[in-house]
């Protein structure tokens, strides 16, 4: 089994998808293969965003200004979808991202990501269906962190809105 | 939304004021709202968080991860109809551009509710501001002078 397909399985296997992961793993063929060495930079905070990569293998700090230098905003393990947001708003990169040891990466582009979520194949469904399921479950830990601070400012903070929910 | 609901074959109704779902409940399916308006609570957090109008798609988890209905309350503010729609329904019409373009807009709500969320978060995170004292006007500041002499 390829790095790819085994990151694919895996994948597929966390977000609990029961297609085929060689299907994704054809999906991300085209995309190219990167290495980061301990401490290389994957992406700054403000960048314009063009790409999205999967971590097939290793671990990358994300960090945010404003917060402690020393301690990072998150650490995401391999394999991991990261850099996706940033494509589907046509924004800038919200946080910074280097290795945390040696990385292996594919590379997405932006004209490749565009193209496979539009495509009505196999390849492009499983893509869809792993980056809502991806994306889903960000919302769902940031709804959870949402409900922990408001508990926590409750008195502080009498209403809390999500406003721009819809409108943004 | 003509294609979806003709794909998905089944629609439901709810009255002002009744819940989708409920919290816990396991979930296959979620919904497109093709008609009315829903308001969504989390539990912890004071007022509506979401205004849904048409279009909206809700109770999306059940479409990727088949388990249970989440905490979130989502109430009909007015009289509803949605479409359903299930994670089969999306394997078995993959290559349907109606499908297609109902992932890639639950992938753009997704985004925004993120975004949303994170907004969310700084703002319940940050320390409440003092309240700063409102600048007198030039006019007030007249208005003062002649009353008290200028200070």
């Amino acid at each position: 089994m390829t790095a790819i397909e085994n990151a694919a399985s895996v994948l597929l296997k966390q977000h609990h998808i029961e297609l085929n992961p060689r299907m994704l793993a054809l999906a991300l063929e085209d995309c190219e293969s990167m290495v980061l060495d301990d401490g290389a930079e994957l992406c700054n905070e403000g960048a314009h965003a063009q790409e999205m990569w999967i971590l097939l293998s290793g671990l990358i700090e994300v960090r945010k200004r404003g917060l402690p230098l020393d301690k990072p905003l998150a650490v995401v393990s391999a394999p991991a979808l990261m850099g996706h947001m940033g494509l589907v708003n046509g924004t800038q990169r919200s946080a910074s991202c280097k290795a945390r040891g040696r990385c292996d990466l594919l590379r997405l582009k932006a004209s490749a990501f565009y193209d496979l979520l539009a495509r009505q194949d196999t390849e492009g469904h499983i893509f869809r269906r792993l980056l809502i399921a991806s994306m889903n479950r960000q919302l769902e830990r940031g709804n959870d962190k949402l409900q922990k601070v408001s508990d926590r400012n409750d008195l502080l903070h009498a209403t809390v809105s999500l406003d721009g929910w819809t409108q943004d | 939304m003509a294609a979806l609901k003709r794909l998905s074959g089944k629609e439901l109704a709810f009255r002002a004021g009744e819940q989708l779902f409920e919290p816990g409940a396991p979930a296959d399916y979620a919904l497109l709202l093709t008609r009315g308006r829903l308001a969504v609570k989390l539990p912890g957090v004071e007022g509506i968080v979401a205004d849904m109008w048409p279009g909206e798609i809700v109770g999306e988890a059940a479409l990727v991860e088949g388990a249970h209905r989440g905490d979130a309350l989502v109430t009909a503010v007015v009289d509803c109809t949605a479409v359903v729609i299930t994670a089969e329904l999306l394997d078995e019409w993959r290559a349907d551009p109606a499908i297609v373009a109902m992932q890639v807009h639950l992938v753009a709500v997704l985004s925004r509710r993120i975004h949303a969320s994170n907004r969310a978060i700084q703002r319940a995170s940050q320390p409440p501001k003092e309240e700063e004292p409102e600048e007198e006007s030039l006019g007030d500041r007249f208005r003062r002078f002649f009353k008290e002499g200028w200070k």
